[in-house]
């Protein structure tokens, strides 16, 4: 290790370099799909943020609409508030 | 001979010359003029030749002023590894790929070499801690702009790699703060890996601090594994491993909705309580015994913080504060007079065995 420590050190920097740029060639030797985007969906990031670097990415954002909770059946809350004593009464909104 | 074993050999030279002095002084031994004149030319010789080869500390004076200049170089390091960093953000937006992945690749390699020959030109390792400090930064920057421009997905592996790279270097020069900095990316990278076998997603594992417990136990087991030249080294695996295992204790003991068990959140805590007082104690009595002085400090550290904690959690609401730091002060001569106790056992057991042969 004393001696060939460097080696090992370079090695690996190699290797791994070499295993990620493959990895990024294999998975660009294939589209499945295009998005064309303008900038409207583009917008750059403010002056303040990019100050310190000069890199452009690029984040996209998906939103996905969750399923609307079924009601709550208050029936049993009621009767088990007015066997406690108290009387509830519907609100309207505010 | 390591340089770890010749800064050993200085320091009982040193010892031994104020150790005869004061026989000397208290009339229990004198030398006749040309035997102290030949162990002194001898030691004198021994210390040139050991600096020369070693470049060690031979006085204390030196020693501390190598504390200082350890200091330094890991600020400086810092200093170093952002200024890398800061400087490849600032410029990559102006390189097309291929130069970025060069640029990335390159750095490291060029950070390897240097500490190469920085190693060749100072043996005491305070430069060579720097550059390889500076070419594991440049290795993380390496990957983790590769990780962005071509938007692979994020892994718990890497810190294996980088583990691996600054162990690499440790080993091969000797360098402490790259194995503790090696270490680090190790616990990450167990921790993660236990987190991702129980199910959970590699970056969350931090949120269940027992996969760090199953991280430091490792590196606590890793400490046994014999090192015959870099001797020092099994201390900072025994360190880092308790440490880690002890703060996941602390943290679990006060957020027993951390936990992972199948417990209520109070039922954990009370659990990771007991646990860091038995933890703790258990790494005291192995310090003493082993005669590790690094662990045995680490567990009366963390004995005193336990305790420290849950007596705030007990009494802090409803004593009056006066009350409660008289309190915390006579706890804290309790632990010294139990602490004395145990260093004149330890004290009693090597006179014994000095004695026995």
């Amino acid at each position: 290790m004393r001696r060939h420590g460097w080696k090992l050190a370079v090695a690996l920097v190699l290797l791994v370099t070499g295993w990620v740029l493959a990895g990024a060639a294999w998975n660009r030797s294939a589209t499945e799909a295009e998005v064309v985007l303008t900038e409207r969906e583009l917008p750059l990031a403010p002056v303040f943020l990019r100050a310190e670097s000069s890199g452009v990415a690029l984040r996209i954002e998906t939103t996905a609409v969750a399923p609307r909770p079924a009601p709550r059946r208050l029936a049993g809350d009621h009767r088990r508030a007015a066997a406690a004593g108290h009387r509830l009464r519907r609100v309207a909104p505010t | 001979m390591t340089r770890d074993e010749a800064q050993a050999r200085a320091d009982r030279v040193r010892a031994f010359q104020d150790e005869l002095g004061a026989l000397e002084q208290e009339g229990a031994l004198a030398l006749a003029a040309d035997q102290r004149a030949r162990v002194a030319a001898h030691h004198a010789a021994l210390l040139a030749a050991l600096t020369a080869e070693h470049d060690i500390d031979a006085t204390g004076g030196q020693k501390q002023l190598s504390w200082g200049m350890r200091i330094v170089a890991f600020l400086g390091a810092v200093a170093f590894s952002a200024a890398v960093w800061f400087l490849f953000y600032r410029y990559w937006g102006y390189l097309g790929v291929p130069v970025q992945v060069a640029v990335l690749a390159a750095a490291p390699l060029v950070g390897v070499g240097a500490t190469e020959l920085a190693a060749r030109r100072d043996r005491s390792g305070t430069f060579a801690t720097i550059t390889a400090l500076v070419a594991l930064a440049a290795f993380v920057l390496d990957l983790s702009m590769l990780g962005q421009i071509f938007d692979v997905t994020p892994s718990q592996h890497a810190f294996l790699v980088w583990a691996a790279f600054a162990l690499f270097l440790a080993y091969a020069h000797g360098l402490r703060l790259l194995l503790v900095a090696g270490l680090c990316c190790l616990l990450a990278w167990l921790s993660a890996s236990a987190g991702t076998f129980g199910g959970i997603y590699w970056i969350s594992a931090g949120e269940r601090p027992e996969t760090v417990i199953a991280g430091g136990l490792v590196l606590f087991g890793l400490s046994f594994v014999p090192h015959r030249v870099r001797t020092a080294f099994p201390a900072a695996y025994r360190i880092t491993g308790l440490l880690a295992v002890l703060v996941a204790i602390l943290i679990l003991a006060d957020w027993g909705n951390a936990s992972a068990l199948p417990l209520s959140r109070v039922a954990a805590e009370h659990l990771y309580q007991v646990a860091g007082f038995a933890a703790s104690a258990a790494v005291i009595l192995l310090g003493v015994r082993r005669g590790w002085p690094g662990t045995a400090n680490l567990g009366s550290t963390a004995f005193t913080i336990f305790l420290y904690t849950k007596l705030y959690d007990w009494w802090w609401e409803w004593m009056p504060r006066y009350l409660f730091f008289l309190v915390l002060g006579l706890v804290a001569t309790l632990l010294l007079l139990v602490l004395r106790r145990l260093r004149a056992a330890s004290q009693a057991v090597r006179a014994a065995a000095e004695v026995a042969p």
